[in-house]
């Protein structure tokens, strides 16, 4: 193993020694605030760590058949990181009321950190199962993690066997292009699914389970049934994390599989792609139409984001791969900020996560900061212009517009038009006030500013995506 | 390649397909002939599992603790995770300083999460020593 | 070079920013810290680019500082360019050199009030917006602006919303001035449709290449433009909304509803000149608008008794003639204009609203009088203000109006002359019956429980100081507009003749002797006519020749009589087949989020059958 290579491996060294050493730690003395803290810098130095291999420029470096750190994976690391930091802030907020063990769940989101940037880097059919695995199972625990409280271990228990059954399904897929073709490097599989054609049937099945393993994990229609109850079911942070690092991870392997070959896959997956994401649009958006849970309608949307990036496994070429980073990105920022409030909100009532619509009637003359940034967010989501989320949305429909892709063009116009009403909805009920309702002003704890200063920051990146997206697009460039 | 026009072709083929319909022929066969001819007679003790000795039967609320599973679990993992360390054992020399490093650093995890179920009590078998803990680390924070 | 420029509109924005975020928790005086302090920066920097633009005049007359690109897809690349030249200059150091004084002045006046930071938010967005509106190099940009003042505007003129009828007066504003806006968009896209940019710079050249000089094209869209002009500028037909946004504070009056805002149809039309160049009958459209409204204005102001009001109607006659000097071509003089009626309007404004609250909030002219022993200060200002307006000579008004009415005539535009010349006439007239009315006379208010009382702060003194030596000086201040702004058509072999350039100062002088005679010396005179034959001429004059009924007549009335008819929404009925037909999508949808794993694991399977069925089979 050359140094070069070691220098690449960094960050993977560096979250390992930090999740030993929280680990460690707990078992030494149970402390909430050392425990977020110690993660927080670890976290850090991780992102510290991929700094010397981006800077040296050299190009792909392949550590063993395993892996490859290159460009995309540089930057979905980097994304994952940001996004795990975020979470971590948040729980640090949402968890410091709750009464039994907190800090365990810092151990599982470094795990899952770890899955992550493994996935970001996975060259190999079985890095790419480890990660996804690495990625998901902490989350079980996470999502069950108020052990007491019955929705969130039926939750935990959902997440677990469908889980299971998706990450089955994509080894059982995995399996029989194996069986055809004796691949299992990722540059050769996406090439065998560029060629894929009629002649071979075990090829086919095997790129259509891949294809459903990796769709159940990006919550596409129709694996998506699970996400509601999930994200419901999850304390806030946990659902931040979902929503955020899982995607972003599992995204990178899908790039990896269906866009390492520059030629866009076969027609035939291609038109199974198109009808999923499709699907996704119209189904995400309409389920989001009138629902009452907040956290329902964010799983609904997301559905619905999904649908629109997976357009850019269709299109082929690096410009929809900077769209894919630019798409994450923005959805990225935006879901930590939309969850982050929904925690900051939530931690005091301790029993469950205010979620329900009518509990955020009038928020905004009780919590104005808090609210002004949530709806800088849901605008951010609707795709309003001057916010990230505009710049996501207007990219993908650019790579669609040139690889003269009508269909799912319209489908995301469509998608968004039905957006626009379901996230004004949550505005409109955010500023309408409650009839007697008394503008009292809640005061900010130390622990909760930790996790505004983070909503803040959120904010502040996602107006200057918005208004100044060039260096996001120069670093998603692969 | 697997082509499956051209399967049916194939030499195994026929011979494969007749040993399948022969195995399910066979066990059809036996059913069918066993309820043709065997006498019939019903009686409630005959559908017992044991028609004689001890009465068969459990208590229903018989709780087997989660420890059990627990540290079932723990078994397993150690176990498998001990595993690696035949196949290092057997090629020492080959993996050189390198392979020793890394199996180093992966007994040292190994190392700490057991500590680390100490520390949390995951090992605790009964529950008064667990309950014991919890007091401590109450008093402690 | 100028690097720092974009300071100048970041300044009053983060301004603006941390105002509304503190929620009026803020102390009077921070907030006045910030929100004057930062169009101080504003200024300066204006001040500094002023400096280095005279000091090493620019190759071409401009500067771009380019920001940044906003996006790039294929061809359509918006960018964040700013454009500086000595128009935009010109109009930077009135929005934030009277801007500034008139931010100090309101830190005085709006003292005591309870939304102390939330006013001064509003009046740095407002800058903010401004510059905006005047940097962009793209009409995108500064449609973004003009929007941006717009709201403010809104905002401001609303500011004591408690008082509903302060509320319709901003909802008016707002409405009247969105029907120029909306013409105006569409003049953009058809701009943008005929050239495919929006760059102004790239206008000017393409433009006169692809239409013709008055073709039908370049008509239509330069009265397009014209109709997002007279909107924001208050001319005919537009024009109502603007007495009643004397709801506002007073300084908002000063600012926007005079110096600043107010001028921006003025700025539109100038920039836009090459544009105009190609449809002399919009651009005659331009000045016989201007024409008109000066003089309806100044009738109008004639009967007014609400001082703020006199000061509405004379600004807007002020903008009509500017508007006349940009239809005769004379867009310098009108620039110039724009810019001394910036230094005395907003001295006159300030003073009255110094008078106002010397009067304890009183601002019927009728129930003042004499006032000039209680407020020497005040009364001074206000007299130069008005010497200024009615362009006595050695004040700057007196250097920019007569240029004006001089180059109207030597193009030939006789009628536009005479028209500004009786104008001139009732600005004397109407502005000496403010100065007779209110400071001399008879004093007609209870001395005894509402006796004047004069400011002693300095931030009350400074304002009104500058201003007012402004308002004298300002005629001396030579605008270098050359390199943007086109000269007049003159004719050759007109020239200055006999008694045609003297004949303003002549007009004006008799409209103060009238003034006087009518107001102060004889003061039943105009009382006996306006009760005697001439009551319903002086009663359609009050009302503004009655355009608020006539517009309540033809819109109001017919759009309510429909809106009423219509109750049952038959468009929407139809329109309405779409949520609801959504709706019964997401009803069956929800039925499928049973929250059942077996179902969920059985839609799964089935559908990863489905997916291999669509893969594996053609």
């Amino acid at each position: 193993m050359t140094a070069q290579q070691l220098t690449a491996l960094l960050p993977f060294f560096v979250i390992s020694a930090t999740i030993v050493a929280v680990m460690l730690a707990i078992s030494v003395r149970r402390h909430h605030r050392l425990t977020a803290f110690l993660s927080v810098v670890g976290l850090n130095l991780t992102l510290l760590s991929l700094l010397p291999t981006w800077l040296a420029g050299t190009g792909p470096v392949q550590v063993t058949p395993l892996m490859v750190v290159d460009g995309l994976a540089s930057f979905y690391m980097a994304l994952v990181l940001v996004a795990t930091l975020g979470v971590m802030t948040l729980c640090h907020a949402y968890f410091e009321g709750y009464r039994s063990d907190r800090e365990e769940i810092y151990l599982l989101i470094l795990l899952g950190a770890l899955g992550g940037l493994t996935l970001a880097c996975a060259n190999h059919a079985a890095t790419l199962l480890i990660g996804l695995e690495l990625l998901s199972l902490p989350m079980v625990a996470g999502v069950a993690y108020a052990t007491s409280d019955r929705r969130a271990v039926e939750g935990g228990a959902k997440y677990l066997v469908l889980s299971a059954g998706a990450s089955a399904t994509l080894l059982f897929g995995l399996a029989l292009i194996y069986a055809a073709t004796g691949a299992l490097d990722l540059k050769a599989l996406a090439a065998i699914l560029v060629n894929a054609n009629l002649g071979q049937p075990l090829v086919l099945a095997g790129a259509a389970m891949v294809l459903a393993g990796l769709a159940f994990k990006l919550s596409i229609v129709p694996f998506h049934q699970w996400t509601p109850d999930v994200y419901e079911a999850a304390p806030a942070p946990v659902t931040a994390y979902l929503a955020t690092v899982v995607k972003a991870g599992v995204l990178a392997a899908a790039l990896r599989l269906f866009h390492a070959a520059g030629a866009p896959p076969s027609p035939l997956v291609v038109k199974a792609l198109t009808i999923l994401a499709l699907a996704s649009m119209i189904v995400g958006s309409l389920l989001a139409l009138r629902q009452d849970n907040l956290k329902r309608l964010l799983a609904y949307s997301s559905i619905a984001h999904f649908g629109f990036l997976l357009i850019v496994l269709v299109a082929p070429g690096s410009r929809s791969l900077e769209t894919a980073g630019v798409y994450m990105a923005t959805y990225l920022i935006t879901s930590l900020g939309v969850f982050g409030v929904i925690a900051l909100v939530s931690s005091p009532a301790g029993e469950r996560d205010r979620e329900k619509l009518s509990e955020y009637q009038g928020l905004f003359w009780q919590r104005p900061y808090v609210v002004s940034i949530f709806t800088a967010m849901m605008l951010s989501l609707a795709g309003i212009p001057l916010t990230a989320g505009f710049i996501g949305k207007f990219a993908a429909i650019a790579v669609g517009v040139e690889s003269d892709l009508w269909l799912l063009v319209s489908g995301i116009v469509l998608g968004s038009a039905i957006g626009i009403y379901y996230y004004l909805r949550v505005i409109s009920a955010l500023f309408v006030p409650m009839p007697g309702y008394e503008r009292v002003s809640e005061s900010m704890s130390w622990a909760q500013s930790a996790g505004g200063v983070m909503l803040l920051l959120s904010m502040l990146l996602m107006l200057a995506m918005g208004v100044y997206p060039e260096p996001l697009f120069l670093l998603a460039r692969p | 390649m697997t082509d499956f026009a051209s399967v049916p072709e194939s030499p195994e083929f026929w011979g494969t397909a007749l040993y399948i319909v022969g195995v399910f022929g066979l066990c059809a066969l036996m059913l069918v002939l066993s309820w043709l001819l065997g006498g019939r007679s019903a009686a409630r003790a005959r559908n017992e599992p044991f028609e004689s000795g001890v009465v068969s039967g459990s208590p229903e609320k018989l709780r087997l603790s989660a420890k059990f599973y627990l540290v079932a679990v723990f078994f397993v993992i150690f176990d498998v995770e001990a595993l690696f360390l035949y196949a290092w054992a057997v090629s020492l020399r080959e993996a050189g300083w390198m392979g020793f490093i890394e199996a180093f650093i992966f007994i040292s995890i190994l190392g700490a999460s057991l500590v680390y179920l100490v520390r949390v009590g995951a090992l605790d078998w009964s529950p008064q020593a667990r309950k014991a803990r919890r007091q401590r680390e109450e008093k402690q924070t | 070079m100028m690097n720092y420029l974009p300071l100048v509109f970041v300044a009053p924005l983060l301004g603006f920013l941390v105002l509304a975020l503190s929620r009026s928790r803020m102390s009077e005086n921070l907030a006045a810290a910030i929100g004057v302090g930062s169009v101080g920066i504003s200024a300066l920097t204006t001040a500094a680019a002023i400096w280095q633009f005279s000091s090493a005049p620019p190759e071409g007359g401009f500067v771009s500082v380019h920001l940044w690109t906003w996006m790039k897809v294929g061809n359509f690349a918006p960018t964040f360019t700013l454009h500086v030249d000595a128009l935009s200059l010109t109009m930077m150091s009135v929005i934030t050199g009277v801007g500034f004084f008139i931010h100090l002045f309101a830190s005085w006046y709006m003292r005591g009030d309870d939304a102390y930071p939330r006013f001064f938010s509003y009046m740095n967005l407002f800058v903010a917006s401004m510059l905006f509106l005047v940097l962009g190099d793209n009409l995108l940009f500064l449609y973004f602006g003009w929007e941006g003042v717009g709201l403010a505007s809104y905002l401001l003129i609303g500011f004591w919303y408690k008082d509903p009828a302060n509320g319709a007066a901003a909802r008016k504003a707002f409405v009247i001035t969105r029907v120029g806006d909306t013409l105006m968009a569409i003049a953009l896209f058809i701009l943008y449709r005929e050239f495919g940019t929006l760059n102004i710079k790239e206008l000017a050249v393409i433009a006169p290449t692809q239409w013709a000089v008055g073709s039908t094209l370049a008509t239509a869209t330069c009265l397009l433009l014209l109709g997002g002009a007279v909107g924001k500028s208050a001319q005919l037909p537009l024009q109502t909304w603007l007495p009643d946004a004397m709801a506002g504070p007073t300084p908002v009056s000063a600012l926007i509803h005079a110096a600043t805002m107010v001028t921006a149809g003025v700025y539109l039309i100038a920039r836009m000149n090459d544009l105009f160049a190609l449809s002399p009958f919009a651009l005659h459209m331009v000045g016989v608008i201007g024409a008109i409204t000066l003089l309806l204005a100044g009738f109008t102001a004639l009967m007014q008794t609400d001082i703020k009001k006199i000061l509405a109607y004379s600004t807007m006659s002020q903008i009509g003639y500017m508007f006349l000097a940009e239809g005769v071509g004379a867009y310098q003089p009108a620039v110039f204009h724009l810019m001394t009626h910036a230094f005395f309007k907003a001295l006159l404004f300030l003073s009255a609203g110094s008078v106002i609250l010397a009067m304890h909030h009183e601002q019927d002219i009728f129930k003042m009088g004499g006032l000039r022993k209680h407020i020497p200060f005040v009364f001074a200002c206000m007299l130069i203000g008005t010497l200024a307006l009615t362009a006595f000579p050695f004040t700057s008004g007196y250097y920019s109006k007569d240029e004006i009415l001089h180059q109207a005539y030597l193009t030939g535009n006789h009628d536009l002359w005479l028209a500004g010349l009786f104008g001139a006439f009732l600005t004397a007239v109407y502005s000496f019956r403010l100065i007779f009315i209110t400071f001399y006379g008879p004093e007609r208010f209870d001395a005894k429980h509402h006796a004047p009382h004069g400011a002693h702060s300095m931030d009350h003194h400074i304002p009104l100081a500058v201003l007012l030596v402004l308002s004298i000086v300002g005629g001396f201040i030579h605008l270098p507009l050359d390199a943007v702004l086109p000269h007049a058509p003159i004719p050759e072999g007109e020239h200055h003749g006999g008694i045609v350039p003297h004949l303003p100062l002549f007009v004006s002088l008799a409209g103060i002797a009238v003034s006087w005679f009518l107001f102060l010396k004889r003061p039943q005179i105009p009382a006996a006519l306006a009760s005697g034959g001439l009551a319903p001429i002086g009663k359609l004059w009050k009302s503004a020749w009655g355009f608020d009924w006539l517009y309540d007549r033809l819109f109001v009335k017919p759009f309510v009589w429909a809106a009423e008819t219509n109750k049952n929404d038959v468009v929407d009925s139809i329109i309405n087949v779409v949520p609801a037909s959504l709706r019964g999508l997401n009803a069956a949808l929800v039925r499928t989020q049973t929250g059942s794993l077996r179902w969920y694991a059985a839609v799964a399977g089935a559908g990863t059958c489905l997916l291999i069925a669509l893969v594996a089979f053609h």
